[in-house]
């Protein structure tokens, strides 16, 4: 059998019932993600990689923990925001206040930087690291991710309507930092 | 409606989470408001480019600590895994193996032949591989 073509909870229970090959394929096939989450979060090569391990480590000891009817990639995704929070409690890169600040959506401190070369990716990963953690995280779980508005609501925490709100949030001000370059 | 509320459906409509009846009044707000339309395009297009946004790769530090954690183990079990023993029963199985073949070695007569000596190790060695085929997977 092509142990790549297992699903996600295929994997999950294989690793449940104590085959570590179960474990190590469910992190090949996310700890790019997961990183790029820490990474886009954090933006501290650092802290994304500390933050990555301790989810990677939180999925091996604490498996037992995934409730049936929650799927695991949105589990994974809520234990890697949870250690990305906890690098912000320690005040490594942002304030708490900063990151739970729903006021302003983007940072508009200064201008996007344009060069000749950069091309409309550069300047989206920019963009999007503009936006304010709490939407920002919203926006990545939605757009590259693929959560569902409820998976995402479970990951963030929050009710579906907030998550609504923050994505149309998100886009309208994407737009607005982008639309000299469309 | 306004400009407001079809901002945010057209946000919706793009995670395929608009409902049904909301479509048409989204669209006719749409034919009629250049404004509307322009963030349609916009949106739909940086929509589309994000999607194309690749991941950073992991440190390779991090996938050293893994592989140590979790991957040595998995080349454990594909390597043991076809042949349905663990590790100490396998190492176990040859030292006692061996032992057999001296002891039939030393007991068989001067006189016998090499090939009743073959067949006879051959025979013991079948049987006792036939008894190791039969254990469960035990990964240590
Ligand atoms: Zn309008």
């Amino acid at each position: 059998m092509n142990t790549t073509s297992l699903s996600d909870e295929e994997l999950v229970s294989q690793f449940r019932n104590g085959h570590l090959n179960g474990g190590s394929l469910l992190y090949s096939r996310y700890k790019n993600a997961i990183y790029s989450f820490c990474l886009r979060m954090l933006a501290d090569s650092e802290s994304a990689k500390d933050a990555t391990q301790e989810t990677f480590l939180k999925m091996m000891t604490k498996i037992q923990s995934l409730e049936k009817g929650m799927a695991f990639k949105s589990w994974l995704f809520s234990v890697a925001r949870n250690e990305v929070l906890m690098v912000v409690r320690r005040g490594k890169i942002i304030s708490m206040e900063k990151y739970d600040d729903e006021n302003t959506i983007f940072d508009q401190s200064t201008p996007l930087s344009i060069t000749i070369q950069s091309e409309i990716h550069d300047k989206l990963a920019e963009a999007i690291r503009r936006l304010k953690p709490a939407y920002r995280e919203a926006y990545m779980l939605r757009e590259i991710e693929g959560l569902t508005y409820e998976e995402i609501a479970q990951v963030t925490e929050s009710s579906v309507s907030a998550v609504k709100s923050k994505l149309f949030k998100s886009r309208a001000a994407l737009n607005e930092m982008l639309a000299p370059y469309m | 409606m306004d400009c407001q509320t079809s901002k945010e459906y057209i946000s919706q409509f793009l995670d395929n989470e608009l409902p049904q009846e909301l479509l048409q009044p989204l669209f006719r707000h749409l034919a009629d408001c250049g404004e509307c339309r322009t963030f349609f395009v916009h949106t739909k297009s940086i929509h589309d480019s994000v999607k194309k946004l690749e991941y950073v790769p992991v440190p390779e530090s991090l996938d050293q600590k893994f592989a140590v954690l979790g991957m040595e183990e998995k080349k454990v079990s594909v390597l043991f895994k076809n042949n349905f023993v663990s590790i100490p029963t396998a190492i176990l199985s040859v030292i006692f193996a061996f032992m057999i073949s001296i002891l039939i070695f030393f007991s068989l007569d001067a006189s016998t032949s090499p090939s009743a000596f073959s067949s006879i190790n051959q025979q013991a060695l079948g049987a006792f591989s036939y008894s190791m085929m039969q254990q469960p997977i035990h990964l240590q």
